[in-house]
């Protein structure tokens, strides 16, 4: 299975992005828990589960699956005790139709993830994206490995959006303003 | 300044201030240091849960999304606190993380206190870990002592300020004690009362002034009272004065009195001192009124004023005395009181229209003392003596005689309260029937060591010495009492006119011869004396005892005060002649004479006679031919005991 998905890596590499697989982990960890620390998304869940949205280019499909797999093997379709289910959607396929409360948008084309994040803001879902460069387009999280874990949080689109998070994240993030 | 009895108001003061301040420093710093530390360690405990609280959500976000690293570095943010002793996270009981501090100087848990934090969830209120922080109490006990310092520091300066408090009060009621220090050496009579007492305090002043006011009310109310002290002085004196005259001199004639006398006589040694005693002055009181005999008395002491003496003295009521100082000798002296006694005799007193002549008896002195005793000594003698002037003499031995005297009443007193006073018997004998017919009781008083003593060494002491009443009841019934079973013998016992005047010992005598049945075998004799027939008492006596069935004999007739007309007055039974006159009869023709007159006058009105003193058988026979009836003398027998009563007269006369 390992031999199976280094070798799917590296076919995906002579057609599509690459990924660190640690970064992938630790945020595919950290992204579900950070949407949950959104103030009222409890209450707004009773009945219904969160969704959180692997969004990626088509050549990333395999990626994202494994990216969803992980979540569900970690959270097991509840987070906090809320419902929590993990999607997967193609930039193409975010449109209106589609409901998320949550992006997590890997590595495309820039135009692909600005119309994302513009389409996020319009329907207030929380959009976290891979590569921490993304943040300059709208996204609102990020996530680093350093010498630490960097959490980044986009101050500008933050105020945009109108999102409120836990207090206490903002003592842990590191805030940017891009836009 | 202090008192005798307590501390002075001041010292009060500053003793109420400084106790009052003393519970309230000491209260204040237990309070405040209770407080403080309680605020201390809220404060320490409260920084610690503020600490523990201010990290206890970024370490929740950590644990919540497993930055364990991010756990350690805010667990180790936390131990850079220095109080911070360490650190312990937990979860579900169990330490997942923990940090110490390697310190010294720190006991452990005594010397931290803990605080613990709930870690939450972000954004719900699931506790996913404790946060526990050990705390250090240094800074604590730090901030106590600097505290504690702080109270001292304070305590201190309020004890200084409080002491400045009592040091003003002590200077502020300075004046006041000043004042009182000048007040209690004050003295109204003194210097006048000088107050420097300045004071700025209004109340003081008030009181200075007071004072001030008070001292000028005291000088006026002293000179008030050193006024009204010298008039009262002026007065108790002139009281005093009157007071000691009314003491020293006689209030009717205006003579020193006795007391004068005496206190003159105690200056003086030599001096001639007479007694001049008005003779019979109670009859002029009797004939004129006190009134006329205070006038006399007034004018006699006129008299004696005039007189060529040093000064004249009222004694009592009609004796009053005279001195003339100086050395004296006895022809000199009496030359002196015979012109007294001429001038005072030639002197007529008059009371109204009345003319009242007035003799003197004069008894004086020129020995030293005691003078007033020796002139009076002169004065009993020489009415003893009927001697109108006599000077006395300390060869009269009068000393002797005074001592005798109350030798014998001492004697007289002992042998009444030990029946030694006894009745003794001598016969009277009848001559005509030549036997016994009685006898007459006669008392004796046996001394301690047997001596029989004859009444003439103690009677008239008796009779002066109040003791007379007591013997004659002893006679009384002793007599009667023996004599009640002597059915053939007649008894008869001495009587004195002061018996008889005495009421008490006629019930005696009169209940005691019912008592015995001896009424008529009793003779009373009366005992001669001056002007007995006057006093009613000795004639209803008399009669009062005939009745009875007694018979009166009268002792010692033909002598003194001899009268006829009192026999048939008092009804005699029997004239008992005078022993003077029997004793001489045998050689003596006017003896003979006489008790043949008073003989044959006797028989003539019924009354047997009785011849005393028959001590012999000439004056028996003598006796025998003037026709006395009865006889009694040693001849016949002499007096003896009543035991030997009944035993006949003596063999040879027989």
């Amino acid at each position: 299975m390992r031999f199976l998905a280094l070798v799917l890596i590296f076919l995906q590499s002579l057609w599509g992005y690459t990924y660190n697989e640690l970064l992938i982990d630790a945020q595919s960890r950290i992204y579900p828990k950070l949407l949950m620390l959104e103030e009222g998304i409890a209450a707004r869940h009773k009945d219904k589960p969160v969704v959180f949205t692997v969004v990626y280019a088509p050549e990333d499909e395999f990626v994202a699956e494994r990216i969803v797999e992980k979540i569900e093997t970690y959270y097991d379709h509840s987070l906090g005790g809320i419902p929590f289910e993990a999607d997967m959607a193609t930039f193409d396929e975010v449109d209106l139709e589609l409901h998320s409360d949550a992006f997590y948008i890997l590595k495309g084309d820039v135009e692909d993830i600005r119309k994302t994040v513009e389409y996020a803001l319009q329907k207030k879902i929380t959009v976290f994206v891979y590569d921490y460069k993304d943040l300059k387009e709208g996204a609102l999280f990020a996530l680093t490995i350093e010498q630490t874990t960097v959490i980044y949080l986009n101050r500008a689109i933050l105020q945009k959006a109108g999102v409120l998070f836990a207090p206490s994240l903002y003592s842990i993030v590191r805030f940017v303003d891009a836009e | 300044m202090q008192s005798e009895k307590g501390y002075s108001l001041s010292t009060k003061i500053i003793f109420y201030v400084l106790f009052v301040a003393l519970v309230v420093l000491v209260s204040m710093f237990l309070v405040f240091e209770h407080i403080g530390k309680k605020t201390l360690y809220e404060v320490e405990r409260e920084k610690a849960d503020l600490i523990a609280k201010m990290f206890a959500p970024q370490i929740g976000i950590n644990l919540y999304l497993g930055f364990n690293d991010k756990v350690d570095k805010a667990i180790k943010q936390i131990m850079t606190e220095r109080d911070i002793l360490a650190v312990y996270l937990k979860k579900n009981g169990e330490i997942i993380r923990k940090l110490k501090r390697h310190t010294t100087g720190l006991n452990g848990q005594a010397e931290t206190f803990q605080v613990q934090a709930p870690i939450y969830e972000p954004g719900g209120e699931k506790q996913i870990a404790v946060l526990q922080l050990h705390y250090s109490s240094l800074h604590y006990r730090e901030m106590v002592q600097k505290m504690t310092r702080l109270l001292l520091l304070f305590f201190s300066v309020a004890t200084l300020l409080f002491i400045a408090l009592a040091y003003q009060i002590r200077k502020r009621l300075m004046p006041l004690k000043k004042v009182a220090v000048a007040l209690a050496d004050y003295d109204v009579k003194g210097k006048e009362l000088v107050l420097d007492c300045d004071s700025d305090d209004k109340e003081i002043k008030l009181i200075i002034n007071a004072v001030e006011e008070m001292q000028e009310n005291v000088n006026a109310y002293a000179e008030l009272q050193e006024n009204m002290k010298q008039i009262l002085s002026k007065k108790v004196e002139e009281k005093t004065a009157q007071l000691w005259q009314q003491l020293y001199t006689d209030q009717l004639t205006d003579l020193p009195n006795r007391r004068a006398l005496m206190d003159d006589l105690s200056k003086q040694s030599e001096a001639l001192v007479a007694i001049v005693n008005i003779d019979d002055f109670t009859e002029i009181n009797d004939l004129y009124g006190h009134r006329a005999g205070d006038i006399i008395l007034k004018n006699f002491a006129d008299t004696l004023r005039e007189l060529d003496a040093n000064n004249a003295y009222r004694i009592s009521g009609d004796e009053f005395v005279l001195i003339k100082y100086g050395k004296f000798y006895p022809e000199e002296a009496k030359e002196f009181l015979k012109s007294v006694r001429s001038r005072i005799e030639r002197t007529h007193f008059y009371y109204e229209e009345n003319r009242v002549d007035i003799r003197v008896t004069i008894g004086a002195t020129i020995e030293e003392d005691p003078m007033i005793e020796q002139a009076d000594m002169a004065l009993k003698e020489a009415r003893k003596q009927r001697k109108p002037i006599m000077i006395f003499s300390s060869e009269w031995n009068l000393e002797t005689r005074y001592r005798d005297n109350i030798y014998w009443i001492r004697q007289i007193k002992s042998a009444l309260s030990h029946d030694r006073i006894v009745p003794y018997a001598q016969p009277l004998y009848d001559i005509e029937a030549k036997r016994i017919k009685g006898y007459e009781v006669l008392v004796r008083l046996i001394k301690e060591d047997g001596e029989v003593v004859s009444p003439f060494k103690f009677l008239p002491l008796a009779q002066k010495s109040h003791q007379y009443h007591f013997m004659t009841m002893r006679m009384i019934e002793e007599s009667c009492a023996f004599f009640k079973d002597k059915k053939d013998l007649t008894f008869s016992i001495n009587l004195s006119v002061e018996d008889i005047l005495n009421s008490e010992t006629v019930e005696y005598i009169k209940e005691r011869i019912i008592h015995h049945g001896v009424a008529h075998r009793v003779i009373f004799e009366l005992l001669e004396s001056e002007n007995i027939e006057i006093f009613p008492e000795v004639e209803r006596f008399v009669s009062e005892m005939k009745d009875l069935g007694c018979q009166i004999a009268i002792d010692d007739f033909g002598t003194g005060y001899s009268n006829f007309s009192y026999l048939i007055k008092l009804k005699a039974d029997y004239i008992k002649i005078d022993g003077s006159l029997i004793r001489n009869i045998h050689n003596d023709k006017n003896a003979q004479v006489i008790v043949e007159a008073i003989v044959d006058f006797a028989k003539k009105l019924g009354i047997r006679t009785v011849a005393e003193f028959v001590s012999n058988e000439m004056i028996y026979d003598r006796v025998c031919e003037l026709g006395i009836d009865v006889a009694q003398g040693y001849y016949i027998q002499e007096p003896a005991p009543l035991e030997e009563v009944g035993s006949g007269p003596k063999s040879d006369m027989v």
